[in-house]
């Protein structure tokens, strides 16, 4: 998946180059500019689709379940890592 | 000041694109995807080349690995769990909705990056929602589910957005796992929600 190869190029330049201090800043605020850009985007695909906005209760619902799942099953392997591992 | 730069501007700007293409505007073919190349590129630069994290990973001798690999399998396990109780919801949507452990814009675009439009806002909801529980409930989970809780419950998003959060209520002592876990997670995001389109592709 070409995401993947731009993720590990970053990775592979950057474990090289060490960018710190002004340089880091800087790619942090792009960063955060590039995500507003996506969620744009996003917004955009999301708009002209007439599926997503047609079915809008049932994808918040499904959100929230997933949401909820995600965090309980989370909690528990957080639990038994605690118990296990971190407390020897 | 910052809760409102990584949370409303985000919902703005999202709701900016719906507006957009309301008005008639259509969408930049692959537009998000050459931006997501670019937004995974900047992430890889700046994970890349953070100090010390090889020496962090050293001492815990891999030890650090299964707080993230719990959260992977601890969201898996709740998904399943889910889509069985919820007959509405496939297992294959219920997998793929949680498999951004809060990193909403990443997990959102490939997944509609892949022709899924309806579950790419499935996942930007509740990774958000991921991201907000955690934030305003780190406080409880520090306390009421050990100080692995917050960690846990922020996912990919322990590494930076929620991290102050992890600091203030587990203490510091648990920020370096917190910044791992999620920087782990991070990487790991693209990878799984390809695993889990191979499995049910």
């Amino acid at each position: 998946m070409i995401v993947i190869f731009f993720l590990v190029l970053g990775l592979l330049i950057g474990w090289r180059l060490k960018p710190r201090g002004r340089v880091l800043k800087v790619i942090h605020e792009v960063l955060t500019l590039a995500i507003w850009v996506l969620l744009f985007f996003m917004g955009m695909d999301i708009g002209s689709d007439k599926a997503v906005l047609q079915q809008w209760s049932r994808i918040s619902g499904e959100a929230v379940v997933i949401a909820v799942s995600s965090l309980l099953g989370s909690f528990g392997a957080g639990f038994l890592i605690w118990k296990r591992v971190m407390k020897k | 000041m910052n809760v409102i730069r990584e949370n409303l501007i985000p919902l703005l700007a999202f709701g900016a694109g719906i507006g957009a293409a309301k008005l008639g505007f259509a969408p930049v073919e692959r537009g998000g995807m050459a931006v997501l190349c670019f937004l995974v590129f900047l992430v890889g630069l700046s994970v890349g080349g953070t100090p010390g994290i090889l020496n962090l990973v050293k001492k815990m001798k891999g030890r650090i690995f299964l707080i993230p690999l719990g959260v992977i399998l601890g969201t898996a396990a709740g998904n399943i769990i889910a889509a069985l109780l919820f007959s509405g919801m496939s297992l294959r949507e219920a997998l793929l909705g949680g498999a951004g452990y809060g990193y909403y814009s990443l997990s959102a675009i490939l997944i509609t990056e892949q022709g899924d439009p309806v579950l790419g806002a499935v996942a930007l909801v509740s990774n958000m929602m991921r991201e907000l529980i955690t934030l305003a409930g780190a406080g409880f989970m520090a306390r009421f589910l050990t100080p692995l809780g917050p960690i846990m419950a922020g996912g990919a998003t322990s590494m930076d957005v929620t991290l102050p959060a992890v600091t203030r209520f587990s203490g510091s002592e648990y920020a370096p796992l917190s910044f791992v876990s999620g920087l782990v997670l991070s990487i790991a995001v693209p990878f799984m929600i390809a695993l889990f389109n191979l499995i049910f592709s």
